[in-house]
């Protein structure tokens, strides 16, 4: 934490932006993470019983009971503020979602969850608690023994085998540019899954090497990562051997992940 | 194209597998599924278009503490099953 992220409970209240008994108070995003930069936004999610009554907040749409997460925006200090207002009943509706039963039962996670409640749960496993930490770590526990990893897992895989498929099927035909566009997609969603069984849920393409780098998952160094994910070994006039070869690994990478 | 000992078996590309608390999941492109377990999901794991049939056999020997022949001749089984239902092929086949 730096600059206004060390300051914010005192913002918060300076700013009016701090309801009455909030369950927690939590720092998240790139700030909580460590990843700010001198433009990155501050992101607070505040966690209450009831809805704020704030002329300023507008709604985030979720597919939750009540359909929109409050939220107010403002600066301090020359920085972008945002407050997010989750209700704990809209976060109980989330884990229900993403139960074991309803695994094991529906298609796929965006059957599940809208993205603000997945960015909401990845936020709940990485943020810094600024009030209510017994709160937060009986929440990790909770998103930790659901199958929310497992969902986000699986989508990941379902799409690295689809590009990877297509990426075969178009050299096949004789298009082998479009080959190399959909295997490089094939690998950004193989390396995502592997990240993911590892349990970090931040989906944002801009972060993967950082995570990665963090995580070393699998089998994978990051230089060999890193080649791939730069794309050095294809030869401009003869793309058909990088494209089999990244589909190989991209169809192979289930061998480092137990959904 | 029949399976021996110095046959190498690989896992086909159009192929989906998910592992689960252990156990694999394969589903081919005819949509066909099967779950692996143990032994089978070893050796599945292992053919790997890198190792012959005999040195999948011995991997058996070494973990299951079956005997040569038995696992040479259930190695050889499996793949061959395995390949005509489209989940494995011979490498340099495809």
């Amino acid at each position: 934490m730096s600059g206004l992220s060390n300051r914010l409970p005192s913002a918060l209240t300076l700013h009016d932006l701090m309801p009455p008994d909030p369950k927690a108070v939590l720092l998240v995003g790139s700030h909580a993470r460590g990843w700010a930069h001198e433009s990155s936004d501050v992101d607070v999610i505040v966690v209450v019983e009831q809805p704020i009554s704030d002329p300023r907040a507008g709604g985030i749409e979720v597919a939750l009971q009540p359909e929109r997460v409050q939220a107010v925006a403002t600066y301090a200090d020359d920085a972008r503020l945002e407050v997010k207002y989750w209700l704990t009943g809209q976060i109980d509706q989330v884990l229900d979602k993403v139960s074991w039963d309803a695994f094991e039962h529906s298609d796929t996670l965006n059957d599940q969850l809208d993205e603000q409640s997945k960015i909401m749960l990845d936020h709940m496993m990485t943020c810094v608690p600024l009030a209510g930490e017994p709160w937060v770590q009986a929440l990790r526990e909770r998103i930790r023994d659901s199958a929310f990893r497992a969902f986000l897992v699986d989508a990941a895989l379902n799409r690295c085998d689809d590009k990877a498929e297509s990426a075969l099927g178009m050299l096949a035909s004789g298009d082998p540019h479009s080959a190399v566009l959909a295997a490089r997609e094939a690998f950004g969603f193989a390396i995502d899954a592997l990240l993911l069984g590892q349990g970090e849920f931040n989906l944002h393409r801009k972060w993967r090497a950082r995570r990665f780098r963090e995580l070393a998952p699998g089998s994978m160094s990051y230089a060999q990562y890193w080649e791939w994910e730069t794309m050095r070994g294809l030869d401009p006039e003869a793309p058909e051997r990088w494209v089999e070869a990244i589909v190989r690994l991209c169809k192979n990478v289930w061998l480092d992940i137990d959904v | 194209m029949g399976w021996n000992a110095e046959s190498i078996p690989v896992r086909r590309l159009d192929i989906r597998v998910r592992s689960i608390r252990g156990s694999l999941l394969v589903v081919n492109h005819e949509h066909q599924m099967i779950e692996l377990a143990d032994v089978g999901a070893l050796l599945f794991r292992s053919a790997d278009g890198k190792r012959t049939i005999g040195e999948l056999a011995g991997l058996l020997v070494a973990e299951f503490g079956i005997d040569v022949e038995s696992a040479l001749a259930d190695t050889v089984e499996f793949m061959a099953d395995l390949a005509a239902t489209a989940f494995i092929e011979q490498y340099g086949e495809a």
